[in-house]
């Protein structure tokens, strides 16, 4: 090497470092004038490659909130600064240098700055922009999955609007703003509406990030006020979607893999997976739960099938049940999470998605499939134990829904086995009220169909009629249960007086296994209540003659906690109450008990 | 050309009229992925849905039951580059319900369908064409085996156009080496439905690879061509297992599982299967059918059977009781039931129980020379017992008196003596009216005698 070059390296070297301390100098001083002279200089563009990757840190590190609010002028002069050098430098180096000052998940204003000098640089790269297009993708989800998820609210009617005031509602929508923004040329390169010669991979690339954005924590905004940004950005969102796409519905083929996966899989097989999980990355842009989770996916159609938005853009071939199994699938992803406007959408994806099957229609073939299990199962949860009123309500008319969709030979083997899955009696002794609808309805066709009659509805009578733990059970719990068993056998035995459905061949089979028995219950259990007014009372006057005001030392006193907070002690009064509401449950029981038990008895002695 | 009704139950429910023949004679078979463009109307000529509009083809998989049922039929009907009208009834459509906004209720639709191309399924992991299946017969239902399932095929291999091997074979999917079944049949399997029957096309790496199988003259790097059928599988929701003759196909399955356990030993899993059965049955009401009523009587007896010998061979001898008296309430004059529940008994100690069981399985056959043999140990052994016993009762009564004595006794002892001190002053000088003692009380210091020589001394008490 001669002694020229080497000087003339060591020149360009202290010309570089003279010229990456003025720029900190500078923008220390905030002295804008002089950092955009400095870009204008010819030496600038001299050392740019040299001083590009040592300058983008410094820069980005003013692109802060605090800066953009009380120095505006320094953050635009950078984000100008930052701009020059996208321009100039060699694409694939500042490339990565961005990517890395992209990376901060707490700084909202510094990500959406670079995302400009990002697109900018992508842009030059045309013809070879797969992998780094990639990379940014990447990047963005990255930082959208740190974001802040809204509080869980239960708002209600025009409550609504109170979304706007969650400072995470408001940062989620201004990324993502952004993002589209940043997204929109790449967009309109490979658009099926404008381009003719399109780059496929950089279109499924888009198609996957774009749903995959409608996941966490997207999913958790309320989209439902029509007039929202939140409301516009879904739109927006669906609108690009469906600008690449021809088919918005074909992504159910991979919600039906999921469907299907069944829930053990041997870790030989998992293994597997992971190995090739590498080698067939593209392909895996819609499949794999990491590319895009449920949830996104669940949102999407939530969006589509539920809001109804661009609906009008999707095939009209798909056949309503195919969308169902999907919907249904999804539908319980949303509904097994806590929080309120996750479960909206879930109930309102299902309810949108069984309006659309014709009743009666669905055949019992289709429950095969694990799903029609788990949905009933996640939305009963919802159903009992959720603490929104509305969503409950709304629960129980989605129930329905689904109830009203299959034939009754499907419909009979589906309650049959939801006796089983339930344990709450409340919901028992809906099942049992449908259980009658069902055989007036199977009663009133021409001819009577089968589905609910003799040994069948005698099976059904077996799980709605049954005492558990024989007599020693406290009927208070079970009332609700009872009395819509009692109603049953009421109704069979009054309507059916030729038998029809059989119910006269097992009457005295129930007679013994559940008439007798709850009699036997109820005599204990009533007496057991009377006994405890009796206590209670006598202890309300002696606490009163005593000058105490509540509780006693009768009973059991038992603390309950809640929240760390020991609730106080029931009253004796409440408790008093407490036993005639039971009382008051068997009078009614045994009113029907006795009417039921006349109704057997008086058609013995006619037929004698 | 004039519309033709291709629907299977001829209800003029699909009209097909093709407008441009296509080439060649293959058309899709079920499974396919097909690329079509579309344009649908309304009858009076509205267009409500056209692919073209969206610069897409429509891509979707034959005969899922992914679109409405007109299309599943007509489109399997059609070869490269035909184009074809599909009018189609509302049933094989969307019904009373429409689609809305687009499709009102009832709606006939018409769609214009070019099909572009398909491709047969590719199952390989690397889709790289390496395992193809094209279906012979579509299965029924909508689930498939998972990893572990037992399935029930029937398979013929071929090379080179000859058949090298033809079997009925039973085995755990993903154990299916040990059975001689290749993994390019195995991956293909986890895609079948019940009763499909398809061809595969596999490439040798998922066959017998560079290495070959002499046994039947496969030289290395062979592609081959198999045609499976899957008959039977085990289904992983066994909850909605609806009564008739599918599940006690599927039943059987369960069984024949459990009994392969047994054999190797695993009396645990066996058990689990064999008790899956008869929870199954508990749930379901009985079938109609007669057929099918005896067929499951058969089932449930020998399941109750087989139980009885697993828990017999773990020790668990009251299940096993249970189960034979099961499996006798199904059968009474079962001589095996019989026979376990007397080697229950004998385990239970019950060994009188036990002889009563033996001998009716005497009755039942007089040559079981087993149950003979089992009667005199049983004969024996309640000798035995006997002996034992009477030993155990022998002046038992003598012995527990004595022990109860000396307890007794024991308890006085350790009891201070109240009367002794207290009373046996009292006595003297308590005694009414001062009298001496009778002969009583001076052998019983501790007693007082009232009344002692029939004077009036109760007078003032």
């Amino acid at each position: 090497m001669s002694s020229d070059t080497v000087a003339n390296l060591q020149n360009l070297r202290d010309r570089s470092n003279r010229l990456i301390d003025n720029f900190a100098k500078s923008l220390s001083d905030e002295n804008t004038e002089d950092v955009l002279n400095l870009i204008k200089d010819e030496e600038f563009f001299l050392c740019l490659e040299d001083v590009s990757s040592n300058l983008i840190p410094i820069i980005s590190g003013y692109l802060t909130e605090n800066n953009l609010k009380n120095k505006p002028q320094l953050f635009e002069c950078c984000e100008k600064l930052l701009n020059v050098i996208a321009t100039h430098y060699r694409a694939e180096e500042a490339l990565l240098d961005f990517i890395e000052q992209a990376e901060c998940p707490e700084n909202d204003t510094k990500f959406c700055a670079i995302l400009k000098p990002l697109g900018t640089i992508l842009q030059k790269m045309t013809g070879y922009r797969d992998r780094s297009l990639k990379w940014c993708l990447n990047v963005i989800k990255l930082h959208i999955s740190e974001l802040p998820l809204p509080e869980n609210y239960n708002f209600e009617g025009d409550e609504v609007i109170l979304v706007e005031t969650d400072l995470a509602v408001f940062r989620i929508v201004n990324v993502y703003q952004e993002i589209l923004t940043f997204l929109t040329p790449f967009i309109a390169e490979v658009s099926l509406k404008t381009s003719e010669n399109r780059n496929e991979n950089q279109r499924q690339l888009l198609l996957s990030l774009l749903i995959s954005l409608l996941g966490k924590p997207f999913s958790h905004l309320e989209v439902e006020d029509n007039k929202s940004k939140r409301r516009t950005l879904a739109k927006e969102i669906l609108k690009r979607i469906s600008d690449l796409t021809g088919n918005l519905f074909y992504y159910f083929k991979y919600i039906e893999q999921r469907m299907l996966k069944g829930p053990v899989q041997s870790s030989e097989t998992l293994l597997d997976e992971s190995k090739n999980y590498y080698l067939y990355e593209d392909r895996d842009l819609f499949a794999a739960e990491e590319m895009i989770s449920d949830l996104a996916y669940a949102n999407y159609y939530y969006l589509i099938i539920g809001l109804d938005l661009e609906l009008g853009s999707v095939p009209c071939i798909y056949d309503p049940q195919y969308i169902l199994h999907n919907s249904l699938y999804l539908s319980s992803c949303m509904l097994r999470n806590s929080e309120y406007v996750l479960i909206w959408k879930g109930l309102q994806l299902a309810e949108a998605a069984l309006v659309k099957v014709e009743e009666f229609t669905v055949d019992k073939d289709v429950l095969e499939l694990k799903i029609y299990e788990s949905f009933v199962q996640d939305l009963s949860q919802v159903m009992i134990y959720c603490d929104a009123r509305e969503k409950r309500e709304r629960a129980l008319k989605v129930f329905n829904l689904y109830l009203n969709i299959f034939t009754m030979e499907a419909k009979y083997l589906l309650i049959l086995h939801l006796y089983d899955l339930f344990s709450h009696s409340g919901l028992l002794s809906y099942l049992t009220t449908v259980v009658k609808d069902c055989v007036v309805k199977c009663l009133d066709s021409d001819p009577v169909d089968p589905s609910f009659m003799g040994k069948r509805i005698f099976a059904l009578l077996m799980k709605a009629c049954k005492m558990p733990f024989a007599t020693s059970v406290d009927l208070v719990e079970i009332s609700d249960e009872i009395i819509a068993g009692l109603n049953l056998i009421r109704f069979l035995v009054i309507r059916d007086k030729t038998n029809v459905t059989g119910i006269w061949d097992y009457t005295a089979k129930l007679k013994t296994d559940f008439l007798k028995p709850l009699r036997g219950a109820l005599d204990i259990t009533r007496s057991h209540y009377e006994l405890k007014i009796k206590d209670l009372a006598d202890q309300s006057k002696l606490d009163k003659s005593q000058g105490k005001n509540c509780g006693s030392k009768l009973d059991d006193e038992v603390n309950v906690t809640v929240g760390g907070e020991t609730l106080p002690t029931v009253p004796s009064k409440e408790k008093i109450q407490f036993c005639r509401h039971a009382i008051n449950a068997f009078d009614v029981v045994e009113s029907i008990l006795i009417r039921v038990n006349e109704c057997i008895d008086n058609r013995k002695i006619e037929s004698q | 050309m004039a519309a033709v009704d291709i629907s299977p139950k001829k209800d003029g429910g699909v009209l097909k009229e093709i407008i441009k023949e296509g080439i060649g004679e293959e058309t899709p078979a079920a499974g396919c992925k097909v690329k079509v463009h579309y344009t649908g109307t309304l009858m009076d000529g509205t267009k409500f849905d056209s692919s073209k509009d969206r610069n897409e083809p429509f891509e979707f998989d034959l005969g899922k039951k992914s679109v409405i049922k007109a299309w599943d039929i007509g489109v399997a009907t059609m070869k490269r580059g035909e184009v074809a009208i599909l009018t189609c009834a509302p049933d094989y459509a969307y019904r009373a319900a429409g689609s809305p906004p687009t499709i009102p209720p009832n709606a006939t639709l018409k769609f214009e369908i070019e099909m572009i191309d398909w491709k047969g399924a590719d199952l390989s992991p690397e889709q790289d064409n390496s395992i193809e299946k094209f279906q012979i017969v579509t299965g029924s239902g909508y689930i498939t085996p998972n990893e572990g399932a037992l399935v029930d095929v029937h398979l013929v291999g071929s090379y080179d156009g000859k058949v090298f091997e033809e079997k009925d074979v039973q085995f755990n999917l993903g154990e299916g080496e040990d059975v001689g079944i290749i993994d390019g049949v195995e991956i293909a399997l986890r895609t079948f439905k019940m009763g499909e029957k398809s061809r595969l096309k596999i490439k040798s790496k998922h066959a017998y690879k560079n290495i070959g199988e002499p046994k039947f003259g496969i030289p290395p790097n062979a592609d081959l061509e198999y045609t499976v059928e899957l008959k039977n599988f085990e289904k992983a929701s066994e909850s909605w297992m609806i009564p008739g003759p599918d599940q006690i196909k599927q039943l059987t399955l369960f069984k024949e599982k459990g009994t392969a356990y047994f054999k190797e030993g695993k009396l645990g899993l066996a058990t689990k299967f064999y008790n899956k059965i008869i929870t199954a049955f508990k749930d379901s009401p009985s079938s109609d059918e007669e057929e099918e009523e005896t067929e499951a009587k058969d089932l449930r007896l020998s399941v109750n059977l087989n139980l009885a010998l697993c828990y017999l061979k773990s020790n668990k001898s009251i299940e096993a009781r249970d189960a034979c008296t099961e499996a006798l309430a199904i059968n009474p004059n079962n001589e095996k039931a019989l026979f376990r529940r007397g080697q229950a008994n004998i385990l239970l100690a019950a060994p009188e129980l036990a002889l009563k069981d033996f001998e009716e399985v005497l009755k039942i056959n007089p040559k079981n020379t087993a149950a003979a043999n089992q009667i005199i140990a049983c004969k024996k052994l309640h000798k035995e017992q006997l002996a034992r016993e009477k030993k155990i009762y022998a002046n038992m009564f003598d012995k527990f008196a004595l022990q109860d004595k000396q307890k007794e006794e024991e308890k006085l002892r350790g009891q201070p003596d109240v009367m002794r001190g207290v009373l046996g002053e009292w006595g003297q000088e308590e005694r009414p009216g001062g009298r001496d003692a009778t002969a009583f009380e001076k052998e019983n210091p501790n007693i007082l005698m009232l009344n002692a020589n029939g004077t009036g001394e109760f007078k003032n008490m």
